[in-house]
């Protein structure tokens, strides 16, 4: 049996109906997610700060490109730069990366080889580090 | 920041636009739609031009990327004249609102998108630097972390962008990601202008696809992430998956299938996807086949694939991707870490439309764009299922950039297949197969004095005589299906 008119109105005020709500639901989300995004940026800063959620311009990353501004002239131009840190803290080492795209930067760790320059964010000194460059948060040490 | 560096998209897309304007304008369809296939078929041209320059060892420069316009300054020949387009609209100013607000916010950098950092921007940067694609250095970074064997298009975008810009920032280079996404939603819109959609359903279809874009560029931080690519691949292919299968036809789905292909790895499936449709359809419509046809249609893929695989081989560069034998414990797991990616907030809810994909399986003037959608979202469940990998991290860390994919080309289906209203008997409006009647509103297509009686006309014949019935609907537009 063929729907009649009355049927085939019907079924198009009906998904006029889904489509205004759907457009209201999508519009309400965009403001939302607009004014979050919007709040975090005027803050430069978001609930999650590991390095894996780290956004430009966010206090972790700009004080790890200060950092490497500052101490890479340590570091011949054709060589490797070392940061030093926990191998899980990959993305630090992406961020790093991405923050010298002139140069070939490396992550290490504990089982670095000696002799070899790196540049350590951390409070502490790395194990078997001697300071050539820099100071405590933003140095460049000699693994011995 | 200087205002060549700000306006360096807009003059790489203006360029792109130019390189591939020879060809559109000689193509069926609405004049934004010639601007969508025009960016499409510049993309690959551009992609295509720097692969031969790095060939020829000849740095990537702003005179080295001049070349691209010639092909418009030489073209010769009439242009063919555009199909008639539905009038701007509420619907369409609220999309470009939202999309203008994901832009403000790409320009803060807020809402850059890892990805960028990790992979498509380092890698731009280091093309910037070394004025063409470094191999070297995509030798020595792990794999896991720049994806050295991925496709380049959109890191070239990038640093083509900083090379006319005469400087690397961010800024400007994220705005590409706003800028694809417009060109998307127009996509989708000259689709659904096409089969002539009620206005108003059209400006809702048109205003939901915009906000939903919009909003997920900005909640799920998708400034400068190739995504976009991929899925302005399928949805700009989607009219060309319901015109009549011709040999113009098939040389604009080539264009759309390189252009995925060129974008990411996901896009060679897709790419494949749309080629073997296409020629499926070849065979069932009967509709003959052309050898400049098969050309146009298989070869811009068969370039891009055959150049990666021989620079990867060449450069031995690492695969990103260890695949085995799809495992049922892990597609379990996918499934349902795909539904709890689907549910982001990011996305409103969005990519649940894909469900539809099957429903739209059963009706038959969309069911090549269902099928491809379909069959491409299977094989990111079987890679799900492939990858020894912690499957729910990885369904969690890229499923809501995979639905980006099909999504805008899923809507446009569906609004294809089920928004059109039924021919009225009783003074009703806009129909599918008339553009005013009865109550004597305008109908969705402004064409000043056809009085909207035939919305389909655009798509079979260009006047020119050559083309006509190029991308005529398949007969289905009065709503048979």
């Amino acid at each position: 049996m063929s729907a009649t008119a009355g049927d085939r109105r019907r079924r198009a005020r009906l998904i006029d109906v889904f489509l205004v709500l759907l457009l209201a639901w999508l519009l309400g989300g965009f403001v939302w997610l607009a004014t979050v995004a919007h709040g975090e940026w005027r803050q430069l800063h978001t609930y999650r700060t590991r390095s894996d959620f780290w956004r430009f311009g966010m206090r972790q990353p700009e004080r790890l490109r200060r950092c490497l501004a500052g101490t890479v002239r340590a570091f011949p131009d054709d060589a490797v730069v070392y940061l030093y840190g926990d191998p899980s803290q990959g993305y630090r080492w992406m961020w790093a990366t991405y923050m010298l795209p002139e140069r070939r930067v490396w992550m290490v760790g504990e089982d670095a080889p000696s002799g070899i320059q790196v540049i350590s964010t951390a409070r502490d000194a790395p194990p078997r580090g001697e300071l050539v460059f820099g100071g405590r948060w933003c140095g460049v040490y000699r693994l011995r | 920041m200087s205002l060549r560096l700000a306006l360096a998209p807009l003059a790489l897309a203006a360029l792109l636009l130019l390189a591939g304007s020879p060809l559109a304008v000689r193509l069926p369809g609405t004049r934004p739609q010639r601007w969508v296939f025009a960016f499409v078929a510049g993309a690959v041209t551009f992609h295509f031009w720097l692969g031969l320059l790095q060939l020829l060892g000849v740095h990537w420069s702003v005179t080295a990327l001049l070349p691209l316009v010639l092909p418009a300054l030489l073209a010769r020949g009439r242009a063919g004249r555009p199909g008639p387009t539905a009038p701007f609209g509420w619907g369409d100013a609220l999309a470009l609102v939202c999309l203008l607000g994901f832009a403000a916010l790409a320009w803060t950098l807020w809402i850059t998108t890892p990805d960028f950092v990790y992979q498509w921007g380092v890698k731009a940067h280091r093309f910037f630097l070394a004025g063409r694609i470094d191999y070297r250095y995509l030798q020595e970074v792990p794999a896991w972390m720049v994806h050295p064997d991925y496709p380049h298009l959109f890191s070239e975008l990038m640093t083509a962008t900083a090379t006319l810009g005469g400087g690397w920032r961010e800024e400007p280079l994220l705005l590409w990601s706003p800028l694809l996404a417009l060109l998307l939603v127009v996509a989708a819109r000259e689709a659904l202008v096409g089969v002539a959609l009620p206005p108003r359903r059209l400006q809702l279809v048109v205003a939901a696809l915009g906000v939903g874009l919009g909003a997920f560029g900005i909640g799920h931080q998708m400034a400068g992430a190739a995504d976009w690519l991929v899925a302005l691949a399928l949805t700009a292919a989607v009219p060309l998956l319901l015109a009549q299968p011709t040999t113009v036809v098939d040389a604009q789905l080539g264009a759309c299938a390189a252009l995925a292909a060129s974008s990411k790895q996901e896009g060679a499936s897709l790419a494949a996807l749309l080629v073997v449709a296409q020629l499926g359809r070849h065979r069932v419509q009967r509709a003959g086949w052309r050898p400049w046809g098969v050309a146009a249609l298989v070869a811009p893929t068969a370039v891009v694939v055959v150049w990666m695989r021989t620079m990867i081989a060449r450069y031995q560069l690492a695969p990103t991707f260890h695949l085995t034998v799809p495992d049922l414990g892990r597609l379990r797991v996918a499934l349902a870490a795909m539904v709890e990616a689907a549910a982001t907030p990011a996305w409103l809810g969005l990519p649940f439309l894909l469900l539809l994909l099957p429903f739209l399986l059963a009706v038959r003037r969309v069911r090549p764009v269902a099928l491809v959608a379909l069959v491409q979202l299977s094989i990111y469940v079987a890679i799900f299922g492939a990858q020894p990998a912690d499957t729910r991290l990885l369904v969690l860390n890229s499923f809501q950039r995979l639905a980006l994919h099909l999504l805008p080309a899923t809507v446009a289906a569906a609004a294809i297949a089920w928004l059109g209203e039924p021919a009225a008997t009783d003074g009703g409006e806009a129909t599918l197969s008339g553009g005013t009647a009865g109550g004597g509103r305008a109908g969705p297509v402004d064409h000043p004095g056809d009085g909207g009686g035939a919305h389909l006309d655009h798509l079979g014949d260009d006047r020119d005589g050559d083309l006509a019935g190029g991308v005529a609907a398949d007969g289905q537009a009065d709503g048979s299906a």
